[in-house]
């Protein structure tokens, strides 16, 4: 357990605090503005729906209904539930934001954090077909396992490094499903 | 009797040695990836899919039922030792079993949750073996008006009884309606929502969907808002069951089942709803109700019963209808998808064998589960000290994984973040995350039946209403819509959380928060306060 803690930390050792990160964090948010990015979000995907299902061509089943009529009526069901959304929004009620994986704070946000485990993803992303599997992997597990708090960097590289290649070899030898060997090709 | 038959043929299928050893690795990985914190069943077998495009498909459908359970099973373990569901059919097992822990019985509150769940397990999908002929035999008579029907029940109920908000609820079935759309259309062969990308003329690969808004819209979530690096573990302690625990035990599990069972059967999704029935009814039925709340063990007992019963039940409209009512349920359906295997009433007939070797194994599976899990759950209790860190990183491993096997490119990795940050604004604004799996594959579904149906009246929309079968199918949702919203206007479910004080005290402020700072009326009767937001919405 101590690998994850870190080493300039204060916080009781049950009960680290993730703060110690030096992660910027936020007070609690009391605008409510989020929750109004969302509806809006809806109503735009509802709006791309509709036009989407109004630019299809005229259908020529026996029913006269065709590719256009789903999209029609989802995206004016999005619209109008946007609607319902926003009216709700503007009476004060809020969502409850989701408990079930229990120790989650949402009047913080480590963006830093966000970020770094972001960057993680993206990085496998854009390098597993020109890099490798492998490398491509390990960066991205050791920059998830930084987001999430590790501080033992060389500990967290390492198993990094370890997971990748137990993979990478169990699925391809083991399992015969094909994954990028990329700059280690011909090597592995 | 068809089905005793059936299951009879299916058992000697499971029972071969090497479908006992498929059986057997299903039920170790499931439980080892399930017991995971925050992995539910659906993900877990999404995640595991990988794993089993290299072996046939009864072999893998038998290792689908032994995934299953052994997910269901690491779910109630989290859920016991860290009060991490993880799904919405444990929370209410996390009350009284975490109280259990923290009292120093969590192996009994483990071994009632688990012996509770093998008795419910068998009784149901024996259920389902009766059951499942039976209903086919309706089934095939029905028309596509009628099959639009169910599936309207089925949307509707997921969406708007599955978490706290219908309209939430409702907005996420609605998104993943409009995921559904993607893709060329079935019949005029018209592009829809593809934006001019070659990719997504196949449409969104359902198990990407899954994967990222549930391993990576959890990496997120945790990652930005986690308060502690630590899972705090309930150290796990006592002995099993006593003469006592077993007689306060067997009653429940019984009852347990017989309420969760039918609430799967029915198209009527979610195991949130059967579970805190039964929770309610145990508390009511208790002589000593105060102890519901502090370490009750009927509060585990009868919702882990109902919980595995609601789970077997959900196979019944899988397997006879073709209609998923749960995300795993969907996941399971996809799997079928994946091995060319048409789902529907004709399902029993083409392929027989596979599915009654899986009704079996899901028995099989299921003592397996007791016999092994029982002695070994120290064993999984030690895998929630890996630390937090690389426990995600691993997840999202093999998330990205998933999706780039799925595919074969990177463009599905893409597709997994846009879909992970949707599954973390849907987490972080309180909107559940099954009504849109189930809208995202129930969606195409319910197109092809509602366009053949209007196909076949010549557009002549009365025909949608034009049977028996589907009065009735309206009639009892208007009805159970009506009664459903009247009961839960009175006792909230809420209430009885609060009054047990089973709600985390974080939670309660969350929604008294914001009234405080807007109505200070609030003030006065914050509980009261936010019960009645709680209700008003519905």
């Amino acid at each position: 357990m101590s690998d994850v803690s870190s080493p300039q930390e204060t916080a009781t050792p049950e009960d680290p605090q993730p703060e110690d990160l030096g992660h910027g964090s936020r007070p609690p948010s009391t605008t409510g503005l989020g929750e109004w990015v969302v509806a809006g979000a809806v109503f735009v995907l509802g709006g791309v729906v509709l036009f989407d299902g109004l630019g299809q061509r005229q259908s020529t089943s026996a029913s006269g209904i065709g590719a256009g009529f789903m999209p029609i009526v989802v995206g004016s069901a999005l619209l109008a539930l946007a609607a319902l959304l926003a009216v709700q929004l503007a009476r004060g009620r809020r969502g409850e934001p989701e408990q079930a994986e229990g120790d989650v704070d949402v009047t913080r946000t480590h963006w830093v954090a966000l970020g770094i485990a972001a960057a993680g993803l993206l990085f496998f992303l854009f390098t597993v077909e020109p890099l490798g599997f492998i490398p491509a992997t390990t960066v991205m597990f050791f920059l998830i396992s930084l987001a999430m708090g590790s501080r033992r960097y060389p500990t967290a590289f390492v198993i990094a490094l370890a997971t990748a290649c137990v993979i990478f070899f169990a699925f391809t030898k083991l399992l015969s499903i094909d994954l990028p060997a990329g700059v280690l090709e011909g090597i592995i | 009797m068809p089905g005793l038959e059936g299951l009879m043929h299916g058992f000697e299928l499971a029972f071969q040695p090497q479908n006992l050893i498929f059986a057997l690795i299903g039920t170790i990985v499931g439980t080892l990836v399930g017991v995971l914190p925050g992995i539910g069943p659906a993900l877990t077998i999404a995640l595991l899919l990988p794993l089993t495009y290299s072996v046939d498909p009864s072999a893998a459908f038998i290792m689908f039922a032994g995934i299953y359970y052994g997910a269901m099973y690491g779910g109630s373990t989290t859920a016991i030792l860290l009060k991490t569901p993880g799904e919405s059919g444990s929370v209410i097992t996390a009350i009284d079993g975490n109280r259990m822990a923290r009292m120093g019985r969590g192996a009994t509150a483990l071994a009632t949750a688990a012996i509770g769940s093998f008795v419910a397990g068998t009784i149901a999908t024996m259920l389902v073996a009766f059951f499942a002929p039976w209903i086919v035999d309706i089934a095939v008579q029905l028309g596509p008006q009628d099959y639009l029907a169910l599936m309207v029940v089925a949307f509707l109920t997921v969406s708007a009884l599955v978490g706290s908000s219908p309209l939430r609820g409702l907005i996420s079935m609605a998104v993943g309606l409009a995921i559904s759309l993607v893709g060329i259309d079935f019949q005029s062969g018209q592009q829809r929502l593809t934006f001019g990308l070659l990719p997504l003329l196949d449409g969104i690969d359902t198990v990407v969907l899954i994967v990222a808004l549930f391993a990576i819209g959890e990496l997120f979530y945790v990652v930005a808002h986690q308060s502690t690096l630590l899972f705090k573990v309930m150290p796990f302690a006592g002995r099993w069951m006593n003469r006592e625990d077993w007689r306060r035990s067997w009653k429940p599990w019984l009852r347990g089942t017989a309420i969760g069972f039918p609430l799967g059967v029915i198209p009527a999704g979610g195991s949130e709803i059967p579970t805190f029935l039964s929770y309610t009814l145990e508390r009511r039925l208790s002589k000593r109700p105060e102890e519901f709340g502090h370490g009750a063990i009927e509060g585990v007992a009868g919702p882990e019963a109902a919980n595995n019963a609601n789970a077997a039940g959900t196979m019944v409209p899988l397997l006879t209808l073709g209609i998923p009512t749960s995300a795993t349920a969907a996941v399971i359906l996809v799997a079928f998808q994946q091995y060319g295997i048409q789902t529907g009433p004709q399902l029993l007939e083409t392929n027989g064998p596979l599915v009654w070797s899986l009704i079996a194994s899901l028995v099989v599976a299921n003592a397996i589960l007791l016999l092994l899990n029982l002695p070994l759950v120290g064993l999984w209790v030690k895998l929630l000290k890996i630390p937090k860190p690389y426990m995600f990183a691993g997840i999202a491993t093999f998330a990205v994984l998933g999706a780039y096997a799925a595919g074969g490119s990177t463009f599905d990795v893409g597709l997994l973040l846009v879909l992970g940050v949707l599954g973390y604004l849907m987490r972080r604004f309180g909107y559940p995350v099954s009504p849109l799996i189930v809208g995202a594959i129930l969606g195409p579904i319910a197109e092809v039946q509602f366009r053949r149906a209007l196909d076949i009246a010549g557009g002549d929309p009365a025909t949608l209403v034009s049977t028996p079968f589907t009065w009735a199918i309206y009639g009892t949702l208007a009805l159970v819509f009506i009664l459903t919203f009247a009961l839960r206007r009175r006792p909230s479910k809420r209430d009885v959380l609060i009054e047990v004080g089973a709600l985390p005290t974080s939670l309660i402020p969350t929604i008294e928060a914001v009234p405080t700072i807007e109505t200070p009326s609030a003030d006065r009767a914050p509980r009261r306060e936010a019960a009645r937001a709680q209700s008003d919405q519905e």
